[in-house]
This record gives C-alpha cells, sequence and structure tokens, in this order.
C-alpha cells in the first residue's frame, strides 16, 4: 500500500500542469522579471488561467521590445517552464514587414499544450508570425497568431504604441539550464 | 523476347538512330541552357530557380554579356520544361522520347549606332522558336535530334541540331559532357548575322551568308545540395561556321559560355488517398476571386508595408481568377501550384486585355490559440506573367521612364488573409478567407533577357476572396 501511496504520489508530481508554482532564483535578474511577467498575465488576464492550468511548458519572456518603420525589429530573453521547473533560456528574434510604425514594449508569453509542440520549440527555426497587435494588445492580453496549433501566444502591452498588420518571422533560441 | 524479335528492334533503334543523324544535320549550343534536374519518381515535379548566363560575343566590338535568369521547371507525364526550353512529351519511354517543344533563342545584337560601321545596323532579336524533338537512350548514352523554326516572325528560318550526352552519376553528382552539331538555313544566318544594302556603311559591306554548320562541346553538371535543392552549372564552347564568321559584323568563329543556377524542387499534386487527411484551412483546390487597381509604388516594399496609393499614371483595373492546386501540405505552411486568368479594365487608354500567371505559392497559417482553426493565412509567390497585348499602366510608366516594355514577365505576388469565419459563420463560407493580395510584373531589374532587359513593370493592389475546398 506505502508503495502504491508513492507511485500515486510520484505520477502525480510528474503530471504537475506547467501552471505550478516554479520558484525563480532570486540572484538571476531574468528570473525575477520572468515570475513577475507571469504573476500579471495570471492576474490581469484571468481568461488565461485555463492556459496555465493545462499547458505542458511554457515560455515567458517579460520584455520583448520591438519598433520600426514598415520594417520592424524585436528582441526579448525569456524563459521556459515545465512543470514546476525551469527548464531553459530562450532568445527571440522577429522581423516583421508590413503597415507598422512606432515602438513598443510588451511581455509575452507561449503555451504549449504538449511535448511536441515544446520540442518543435527548442529546434532553433523560423517561424510565419502574423501581428494585428495595435489597439487590440494596447488594451491588454494582445493575441498574436500561434504558429503552430497547439501553441497559443499572448502579450502584456508594458509601454509605446505601435499600429501595425504585419507578417513575418521569428526565431526562438533555446538554451537548456546547465 | 525472341531472337527474331530481338533482331527486329534492333534494327528499328539503328534505323530511329539513323533517321535522327538524317534529321540532325545540326549543331547547336542550346544544350547548355538545358537545367539537368535530377529524376525524382515523382508523377510531377515542378521546381523554381534562378541562374546566371555569361560568355563572350562573337559580334563586332561587343564584350562579353551576363544576364541572369529565371528557373521555371516542370517534369511531368506530359509537359515539361527545363531551363530555355519547354513542351509536350509525345511518347516517353525508357528508350524513345518525343517531344514537341517551344525554346528560347538568346542569340540578339544590339548596334552601338555611335560605332563607325554600326550606324544603319538593324536589332536583330532573341526569339522563340518551336519545333520538335527526339531522343533515343542507351547505355552508351543519349542521342538527341531537334528541329526548330521561328514561332514569333524574326528570323523566320530554321535550325536543326543532333545532340550526343553522356551522363555519369556520382552520388550526388552528376556530370553529362556532350557534343552538338547543328545546321542553320539561310534565313537565320542572313537575320543574325547578315547585312542588307539599306544596313550597309563604310567598314560594313553588304553581306549574305551561306547556310552553316556549327559545332559546340560542353558539360553539364548537378549537384544535389539536399534532396530537394540543386546547384547546376554548364559550360560550353561553339564554333561557326565561316560563313557566320565571315560576316563584316563578327569578329571570332569560337564563343565560349557558362550557365550556372539553383533550383528547388516541390513535390507533385497532393493525393489525397494516399496520404493524410487535411486539417482546417487546407484543402486540395483554391479559388480566388480578387478586383485589383494599378499602384503607385512597387510591391518591395512599399507595397507590402500597406501603401497602397492608386497610380497617378494610368488609373487602370482588374478582377481575377485564380486556381490553386496543392502540392505539400504543411503544418505551417502549404504549397500550391496557382494559374491566375486576369482581365484588365483599361479605362480608355487602349483596348480591355487579358494576362495569365502561373505561379508557385507558400501559404503560412497562423491559428487561433490551441487551436486547428487558423486565425490568418499570409503567402508568398514567384513564377511568371504573360499579358496578351502591352498593359496600358506598363506602356505609360515605362515610356515615362524611357524603359522598354514586354509581354512576358516575372511574376510576384504577396497575400494576407483572414478566414471569414471569424466575421460570421455560414456554411458556404467555411474554409473561406477574405484579404488583400499585392501583385508585380517586372523583369528582373533589367538584367534578365529572357525578360526582354526589361527593367520596371507594373504593381496591383487587390482584395479577394479564397475559397479551399
Amino acid at each position: 500500500m506505502t508503495r502504491l501511496c508513492i507511485a500515486l504520489l510520484l505520477a502525480l508530481m510528474l503530471a504537475s500542469p506547467a501552471a505550478a508554482d516554479w520558484q525563480p532564483d532570486q540572484n538571476e535578474k531574468l528570473q525575477v522579471r520572468a515570475k513577475e511577467a507571469a504573476e500579471r498575465f495570471r492576474s490581469e488576464q484571468p481568461k488565461l488561467q485555463r492556459f496555465f492550468d493545462e499547458a505542458y511548458a511554457y515560455a515567458v519572456f517579460p520584455r520583448v521590445t520591438r519598433g520600426g518603420l514598415m520594417f520592424a525589429l524585436g528582441r526579448g530573453k525569456g524563459v521556459v517552464i515545465e512543470g514546476n521547473e525551469l527548464i531553459g533560456y530562450v532568445t527571440h528574434w522577429q522581423l516583421t514587414l508590413g503597415a507598422q510604425l512606432g515602438a513598443q514594449q510588451h511581455a509575452q508569453i507561449i503555451f504549449f499544450r504538449d511535448a511536441e509542440a515544446l520540442e518543435a520549440f527548442k529546434k532553433v527555426t523560423p517561424e510565419f508570425i502574423g501581428q494585428a497587435s495595435a489597439a487590440l494588445a494596447t488594451v491588454g492580453g494582445g493575441l498574436s497568431p500561434g504558429y503552430l496549433p497547439s501553441v497559443a501566444i499572448f502579450n502584456l502591452m508594458k509601454g509605446g504604441l505601435m499600429l501595425e498588420v504585419a507578417a513575418g518571422a521569428a526565431r526562438y533560441r533555446y538554451r537548456p539550464v546547465k | 523476347m525472341s531472337a527474331r524479335g530481338q533482331t527486329i528492334r534492333r534494327l528499328l533503334q539503328l534505323l530511329g538512330c539513323a533517321l535522327l543523324a538524317c534529321l540532325a544535320t545540326v549543331a547547336v549550343a542550346q544544350e547548355i541552357w538545358r537545367v539537368p534536374a535530377p529524376d525524382t519518381g515523382q508523377v510531377v515535379t515542378p521546381g523554381l530557380g534562378a541562374g546566371a548566363r555569361g560568355g563572350t560575343n562573337i559580334y563586332r566590338g561587343e564584350n562579353p554579356y551576363g544576364d541572369i535568369f529565371p528557373l521555371y521547371m516542370l517534369d511531368s507525364r506530359w509537359l515539361f520544361a527545363e531551363g530555355n526550353v519547354g513542351g509536350l512529351h509525345l511518347v516517353r519511354n525508357a528508350r524513345w522520347q518525343f517531344d514537341v517543344i517551344a525554346r528560347y533563342r538568346f542569340d540578339q545584337f544590339k548596334p552601338d549606332i555611335n560605332r563607325p560601321g554600326d550606324e544603319n545596323l538593324q536589332t536583330r532579336k532573341q526569339t522563340t522558336d518551336a519545333g520538335l524533338a527526339a531522343e533515343y537512350r542507351a547505355n552508351w548514352g543519349e542521342l538527341r535530334a531537334v528541329w526548330v523554326t521561328d514561332a514569333q516572325s524574326r528570323h523566320r528560318g530554321q535550325e536543326f541540331e543532333l545532340t550526343y550526352r553522356r551522363g555519369f552519376d556520382r552520388g550526388d553528382w552528376f556530370f553529362a559532357p556532350y557534343l552538338t552539331l547543328s545546321w542553320q538555313d539561310e534565313d537565320l544566318t542572313g537575320y543574325y548575322f547578315g547585312v542588307s544594302p539599306e544596313e550597309a556603311a563604310p567598314g560594313t559591306p553588304v553581306y549574305r551568308p551561306d547556310d552553316a554548320f556549327n559545332a559546340a562541346v560542353g558539360l553539364n553538371t548537378r549537384w544535389m545540395l539536399t534532396d530537394r535543392i540543386f546547384l547546376q552549372g554548364n559550360v560550353a564552347f561553339k564554333v561557326y561556321a565561316s560563313s557566320i564568321s565571315d560576316s563584316p559584323i563578327v569578329d571570332d568563329s569560337v564563343d565560349a559560355n557558362a550557365f550556372i543556377g539553383a533550383g528547388y524542387l516541390f513535390d507533385g499534386p497532393y493525393d489525397r488517398n494516399k496520404r493524410d487527411k487535411l486539417g482546417a484551412g487546407q484543402g486540395l483546390w483554391t479559388y480566388r476571386v480578387n478586383y485589383g487597381y494599378a499602384a503607385e509604388e512597387n510591391i518591395f516594399p512599399l507595397l507590402m508595408a500597406g501603401v497602397w496609393e492608386e497610380s497617378t499614371e494610368g488609373r487602370t483595373d482588374l478582377v481575377g481568377l485564380t486556381i490553386g492546386r496543392l502540392l505539400r501540405p504543411g503544418k505551417r505552411a502549404d504549397v500550391y501550384a496557382r494559374l491566375a486568368t486576369i482581365r484588365h479594365f483599361e479605362k480608355g487608354l487602349q483596348d480591355d486585355t487579358w494576362s495569365f500567371a502561373g505561379s508557385l505559392m507558400i501559404i503560412g497559417r497562423g491559428y487561433l490559440p490551441w487551436s486547428d482553426k487558423p486565425a490568418f493565412r499570409w503567402g508568398f509567390g514567384w513564377g511568371a506573367s504573360y499579358s496578351v497585348d502591352l498593359l496600358a499602366i506598363e506602356r505609360i510608366k515605362q515610356a515615362n521612364r524611357g524603359d522598354k516594355n514586354n509581354q512576358f514577365l516575372g511574376y510576384m505576388e504577396w497575400q494576407v488573409d483572414v478566414p471569414i469565419d471569424l466575421l460570421f459563420k455560414s456554411k458556404l463560407t467555411r474554409n473561406c478567407f477574405v484579404g488583400a493580395s499585392v501583385m508585380h510584373r517586372s523583369g528582373m531589374w533589367g538584367f534578365a533577357t529572357f525578360f526582354g532587359d526589361v527593367s520596371g513593370g507594373s504593381d496591383f493592389v487587390g482584395f479577394h476572396v479564397e475559397c479551399v475546398r
């Protein structure tokens, strides 16, 4: 019986959703900021609770800076959380072309529904992205179309304004925790 | 097969070869422009790529030339395209191949009116030849005979060619040295190398060349970088007959040409019965109707960035129907072959006319969160476009910038759209998208003699509804 209880506990731990709390290393500024950003998403966008609950893993970028005229460049750094563990760091680059003007900073969170989506993310491949943030994003919880069906991307505005309907490519460079 | 049957078969083969040899009193350096694309084993293999040509010039006072060259490739049971030649397979088996072909002839001469002796000379233009080709393949190599005549009434002559080629496969490498003999009739040599009494000037006497026997040796090579991407390089030397080299507008009797390029081979048409089920937003066929207007700016980058002002040089419109066939579905993007039929309304600037555009288009999708429902699509296509008449907007634009026109030009298209389902739901509009596109015709900055050395063209902004079925 004891063995059965231990096995059940282990199974529950392994099956813990990404939403389970992870504790950042207080000496790591990026981790602290990422944790704060994740909490902001959770508190300011209650509709995302479902994603926190069900996601296999997620990546959170506390600050993505974008700007440009017609061509826009964006960059941000973030962390990847699987279960309640930080499993890696990620650098995000994006280049978009379209009707866009201005500069903005936003936090971004990417939810992976399953392990396959996470593994695809870890590979350094450019992904199609679409941006139609404009005012929609500025009211909070801007939705960016996911590049795969099992990916969900949300943005939370921090400052600036960027009017845009653009498309382009994004690249996520993943580095596992040593 | 019985011994008698084999004997008859060999006799027939020999007879065929002899017939080819008789047909081909020729020589041609045209083999250098062929793309040695690999046999993928697919029923249909479309491909796109680009190349660069360069070489010496036998014409008097002419410098070596160089230009870029779009590669439109197709290998299928009936239709084919490779380099500067395309056509229809009449018969195609392991031994024999008979084709009806159309082939672009790059030969041209542009006199310099400031050069002594050139002041009265007329331009000799490139043209499209059409004719028949026959090929026999055996262990010892392949023998190919070609007969072509002028389809654009420029040289009004004809040419016969006979080529022997031997291919060697070495893993990812393929080499095929060849020898070509060609015969060009008096009309062809007269157009490109003759001097009429009206053109004569001091240092450029009247000259009427006889028919000519030429010879060329060359090498076609290919390297498969991946299963789909290949690089190719061809080189050839051509020796011209004395009736050509004796012309007063010719300085040399030998030229050298090189042609390098790279291509990407796409999958053939997707077979729904043999493969996985397609997801939402995907389908075997696409049907698009669109309306568009001539734009002031160029596709890259202003039109793609949303600067969609109407042209002030010619306010013409178009409506079009585009049909696409799925070649390869993907998780992130699909590849379609598309054919657009476009009616141009020239608003009194000239008679209304038609154009046709063929392209390969990559269409990417963005999804709603954790859903296989598309939130938007984004596409980019490349191909070629032919207008039945010169388009009014191109005539005006090119005249304003002092450049030339061509009916056959390169084609690019960019489109973005959203599912109508996001706006309202109805059975009729399921898997239909509404959005905008930018259509562009141009001659690759004037560096492609294939497009008549045209720099410029036209751009249209369009709004469309496209349904995927």
